[in-house]
């Protein structure tokens, strides 16, 4: 067993989306932003990058060698 | 006629066709490998037989359960001391939680006098690097209400005011248990080998946030089997991952091969509300907008009485409760609606 070589749950940058880019991803997905999933505050990965609740953040995943965009809404613990 | 046309490009050109019930097919390719695991059990030797696989494994990641059986990290090590053995050796003996009871060859309680003589074992103090001086620097200073003699290997603890003979034993107990060193939880840590002779350590008991602080770490690439460990210090995204390449890496070990689409859907509808949340009534489940849909799951009566003192209302949008009522459910081709204009309806009713 190697796990060393390709940590699984290493996590892949968080990046916040500007208010036009949210704006082209709702279009295209013809949805609102609480549709979306959802990430809280106090993630340790938002309070890296810093991000505010209501803000999306976009995340490069890599499942099993398959590569895609995930998005999730920041907000606040506690509030749903 | 153009965004038609982009519509018509963009439903065609999709990996999963529009209305597929993607939840059903994870369900039943998570379900039906999952009757054959139960059969033929494996037993392998060494430290991997204290962790739990299988069945059981499986139903305590998707239950979320807070409590696991047997949660292991596998920690990375810099690389500047990744090949030297001794100081990998050093740093694991940093890991395991060392408490009173392991460094003592015995104990003698006296009730009667309230006092706790301890016989300390050279060699164990030695094993985990600690000395009586710091033992009894420790001790006195989690423990104001006692006082320590020392006589040569022998520690002769003792009230310094009188109690009762309850809350004696009671502190004599809390005394044994004392954490001298080490990191809460871990209760083994074992130096393993990689194939390019380098070395990581193997623990039995996860506590990352811990771990991330010592020095030698590769802080950021702890792997552990404990989803809310991973959730508490990497992330939700993190926890995520680590349900389902746990879910991947049980069924992989029992020998049955599952899409990883199917565990990765599973993983992140548990993860969908920033926290991990399990898939029974109390999670995922419980959380269905629909009455019916809750109701046909289980406790039927209490979601009707619930609804009928709200005033809920049902839109009758999901499966179950369309099953319930013998409508047509909204999935596949069940999903597409016939829509034609008025005059249209006239125009043929009048042809007939």
């Amino acid at each position: 067993m190697n796990y060393l070589s390709s940590n699984p749950i290493l996590v892949e940058k968080h990046v916040i989306l500007s208010d036009s880019e949210a704006d082209v991803l709702l279009k295209k997905f013809k949805i609102t932003p609480d549709k979306l999933p959802k990430i809280y505050d106090n993630d340790p990965q938002i309070l890296k990058i810093k991000g505010k609740p209501g803000q999306i953040v976009a995340i490069e995943r890599d499942d099993d060698g398959k590569k895609y965009t995930y998005y999730r809404l920041i907000i606040k613990k506690g509030s749903i | 006629m153009a965004a038609k046309k982009e519509n018509e490009i963009s439903i065609k050109n999709v990996d999963v066709q529009y209305g597929e019930p993607v939840g059903v097919v994870a369900a039943q390719s998570m379900g039906e490998p999952s009757t054959q695991m139960v059969l033929r059990t494996f037993h392998s030797a060494g430290i991997a037989t204290t962790i739990s696989s299988g069945l059981p494994r499986v139903i305590e990641l998707v239950d979320a359960r807070k409590k696991q059986a047997s949660p292991t990290m596998i920690v990375p090590l810099d690389p500047k001391i990744k090949k030297n053995y001794d100081a990998v050796k050093k740093l694991a003996k940093k890991f395991q939680e060392v408490r009173i009871k392991d460094v003592i060859l015995k104990h003698i309680e006296n009730l009667k006098e309230s006092k706790l003589e301890l016989v300390l074992s050279k060699s164990k103090m030695e094993d985990n690097m600690l000395t009586e001086d710091q033992i009894i620097e420790k001790l006195t200073k989690k423990f104001s209400g006692i006082s320590i003699e020392k006589k040569s290997n022998h520690l002769i603890i003792s009230q310094k005011k009188a109690k009762d003979i309850h809350s004696t034993r009671i502190a004599f107990v809390h005394i044994m248990d004392f954490q001298l060193s080490g990191i809460k939880g871990i209760n083994k840590a074992v130096i393993m080998q990689n194939d390019d002779e380098s070395f990581y350590i193997f623990t039995s008991g996860s506590n990352i946030s811990e771990a991330m602080q010592l020095e030698g770490v590769l802080s950021e690439s702890i792997y552990s089997t404990d989803p809310f460990d991973v959730l508490k210090s990497y992330g939700v995204e993190a926890a995520r991952n680590a349900i389902a390449y746990e879910l991947k890496n049980t069924m992989q070990h029992e020998g049955v091969k599952v899409d990883f689409r199917h565990m990765g859907l599973i993983a992140d509808s548990m993860t969908l509300t920033g926290t991990i949340i399990g898939v029974g009534r109390h999670g995922l489940a419980g959380t269905k907008a629909s009455v019916f849909a809750r109701a046909a799951y289980e406790e039927t009566v209490k979601h009707f009485v619930n609804a009928s003192i709200f005033g809920e209302s049902d839109p009758l949008k999901g499966v179950s409760e369309n099953v319930l009522i013998g409508k047509q459910i909204h999935v596949g081709t069940g999903l597409v609606k016939l829509a034609i204009k008025k005059e249209d309806l006239k125009k043929i009713k009048a042809e007939e």
